[in-house]
């Protein structure tokens, strides 16, 4: 673990998520002594398969875990103060105002009995004392922000109303309604065609450009950390196996979990054979022993198989989870 | 495009699907039509792997319902073996069912949870086949293991298997009947990135040792390329765009395809550019643009774009596209 930087606007230190499950007798280990920050104006992505925590990261730094799951350990260090010894009232100011998510899914996220602007405005209302006039004009002011035009019109309109692309324009306007430091983006873009996609990266980009908001993308598409991320951190089965820059992780991958994943991705400027990873993600309630990728890794030996590796540092800014990190 | 009707196995002519939209609750009246099919001409040949793209609402998954007798069509025709699959007698419906069979996106969805993994396989095989019980369970072991499945998994119903296997029982389904053309509607959407390429790998080991023929939808144009022999663009109910996969690729010639090429990701970061995006999203096909479909999109647009809708034009021997530059202009 690093020195605290001044810069640092996120901390997160040997973070512990369980799940328990049949009266706690099962142990599901979604996350499991989990170290990164995020600085303040970067743009870091988190990646893995499903299954292997990330969002589960997400939902333990704002505390909105489902009943089964509990943060057991670690601290979640926010501008200096701890998010996981505040009081409930206390977080309600952090969430939404300070740390804004956006989900994989608009429709789940936006409530089809409010028209748009209703939900927009519950954010700021709640946050700010913006009413009347100065409210609609700022929601109005949102919505132009994440260019969806007619304002006038679209705010008395219902979530039916619109497009995929443009509902998850609106829950983007509802994220950064109260200037929000961080704004975690899992998955955001995945249910959107490519060309919505894109042009919804692009207003990510703007945005941050125009407010300085820091960026977390929780994603498996290797093809958006390498259209707009900055550094890279790789899960596997709860534990982070690598973190990098962006360009080590392309050019370089330290982790056999992180060249396999790359190896396994489709792209349109190569359409050579790719290589899948063998077998299936692990069951996190039963996790092999020592490295837990070490059934799928092609250069695993016994030490991996008995002995858990611990983080290796490589370089500044970069560390490999792995007896045998590939070197260049 | 087949010079005798024995080279194809499906030929799709002029291809409608207008579904009517009705407003009123006691007499109700038609106020409009959801145009998701509007001409849509393709053939699909022995062995062929054909990649259909497109955005949503483009019409993809309709027409594979349209090929699955899932629907009737408004107007045109669908050829199997010189006669339409829409007026088949029951004897060559049968023959037709068993030749085409489809793998859907969601193993979740598609596979019925009260059923064993064998009923799951042996169902289109007892409609169609008169297989006796010894030879069904020969079938099953069969096909099980083809798709890289222990035979032990028959036994057990889907909800204990993971996402991969489950796909792999769908596939397991759909060649069971000894089908020819197999639709594959986003085969492996739903997996986890580790997953998709095996059964990416997995439906191309099968194509080419049963000689099958695919139909596959996807949005993903580096998956639809990595797989498929030849790709069709649609947009908005039409084909305006279809070639062998390195032709267009190479020299994609419609500014909707050239778009979709833009906006796919990098590979990698050194390769991002500075691109273009289209603005605007796919019109309502209850309100397909007059002219060509793409032209509000369109930045090359000219008059004629407006008034007259560009039919399907060779540019190269292996490659149509419908623009009124062919691309250029």
């Amino acid at each position: 673990m690093r020195a605290m930087e001044k810069n640092a606007l996120l901390q997160v230190i040997g973070l512990t998520t369980y799940f328990f499950a049949f009266r706690r007798t099962r142990i599901v280990k979604a996350v499991d002594n989990v170290s990164f920050e995020v600085k303040a104006g970067d743009r870091l992505a988190l990646i893995g398969e499903s299954g292997c925590g990330k969002s589960t990261v997400a939902a333990s730094l704002l505390r909105v875990l489902p009943p089964s799951g509990e943060t057991v350990g670690g601290k979640v260090l926010f501008e200096g103060e701890d998010l996981l010894q505040k009081s409930n009232k206390e977080m309600n100011q952090v969430r939404g105002r300070k740390i804004a998510m956006i989900l994989q899914d608009p429709m789940m996220s936006l409530d089809p009995v409010f028209t748009i602007g209703e939900q927009i405005g519950e954010t700021l209302e709640r946050h700010t004392d913006l009413h009347g006039d100065s409210l609609i004009h700022r929601i109005k002011d949102l919505l132009l922000a994440v260019r969806i035009p007619e304002p006038e019109r679209r705010i008395k309109q219902w979530p039916h109303e619109m497009s995929g692309g443009m509902r998850q324009r609106i829950v983007g306007a509802i994220a950064i309604s109260c200037e929000p430091k961080l704004l975690i983006c899992d998955e955001a873009t995945t249910n959107l065609d490519v060309t919505i996609q894109l042009q919804y990266l692009n207003l990510l980009k703007e945005l941050q450009k125009n407010t300085g908001v820091t960026l977390v993308f929780i994603t498996h598409n290797l093809g958006i950390v390498a259209e707009l991320c900055e550094s890279v951190i790789v899960m596997y089965a709860g534990k982070i196996v690598e973190r990098a820059p962006v360009m080590d992780v392309f050019d370089s991958p330290a982790h056999p979990y992180t060249k396999a994943l790359l190896d396994a991705a489709f792209g349109l400027q190569d359409l050579r054979k790719r290589r899948p990873i063998p077998g299936e993600p692990p069951n996190l309630a039963n996790l092999p022993p020592g490295c837990s990728f070490n059934p799928r890794c092609m250069y695993a030996d016994d030490r991996c198989r008995e002995e858990e590796p611990p983080e290796i540092p490589l370089a500044p800014g970069r560390s490999a989870k792995c007896w045998y990190p590939v070197k260049d | 495009m087949a010079k005798n009707e024995f080279d194809y196995l499906l030929q799709i002519k002029n291809l409608k699907m207008h579904f009517p939209v009705k407003a009123g609750i006691i007499f109700d009246h038609v106020i409009g039509w959801v145009k998701a099919l509007d001409g849509v001409d393709l053939t699909i040949k022995p062995r062929q792997v054909l990649g259909l793209v497109g955005e949503s609402g483009s019409g993809k998954t309709t027409l594979a319902k349209v090929l699955l007798l899932l629907e009737k069509p408004t107007n045109g025709e669908v050829l199997f073996e010189g006669k339409d699959i829409h007026s088949l007698n029951d004897w060559e419906l049968k023959a037709y069912r068993r030749t085409i069979q489809a793998v859907f996106q969601d193993p979740f969805a598609s596979l019925s949870p009260r059923l064993r993994v064998q009923e799951i396989i042996t169902e289109p095989l007892e409609v169609s086949s008169t297989l006796s019980k010894k030879e069904l369970d020969n079938k099953v072991g069969e096909v099980l293991r083809m798709v890289g499945l222990d035979a032990g998994l028959r036994r057990v119903y889907p909800h204990e298997l993971s996402g991969g296997q489950r796909q792999r029982v769908a596939i397991a389904r759909a060649i069971s009947t000894e089908s020819k053309i197999i639709i594959l509607d986003e085969p492996t959407s739903a997996l986890d990135v580790s997953v998709r390429l095996q059964i990416v790998h997995l439906l191309m080991d099968l194509q080419k040792n049963l000689e099958l023929s695919y139909l596959l939808i996807g949005h993903d144009l580096a998956m639809v390329a990595y797989m498929s022999t030849d790709i069709a663009v649609m947009y908005l109910g039409k084909i305006i765009e279809f070639g062998e996969t390195k032709e267009l690729l190479k020299n994609t010639a419609h500014p909707y395809t050239q778009a979709l090429i833009a906006a796919s990701l990098p590979d990698h970061p050194r390769l991002k550019q500075e691109r273009t995006v289209i603005s605007g999203e796919i019109a309502s096909p209850l309100n397909v643009p007059p002219g060509c479909r793409f032209h509000p999109r369109c930045s090359r647009k000219k008059n004629i774009c407006q008034e007259e809708d560009p039919s399907l034009i060779a540019v190269e021997k292996n490659h149509w596209v419908a623009c009124h530059f062919n691309g250029g202009g």
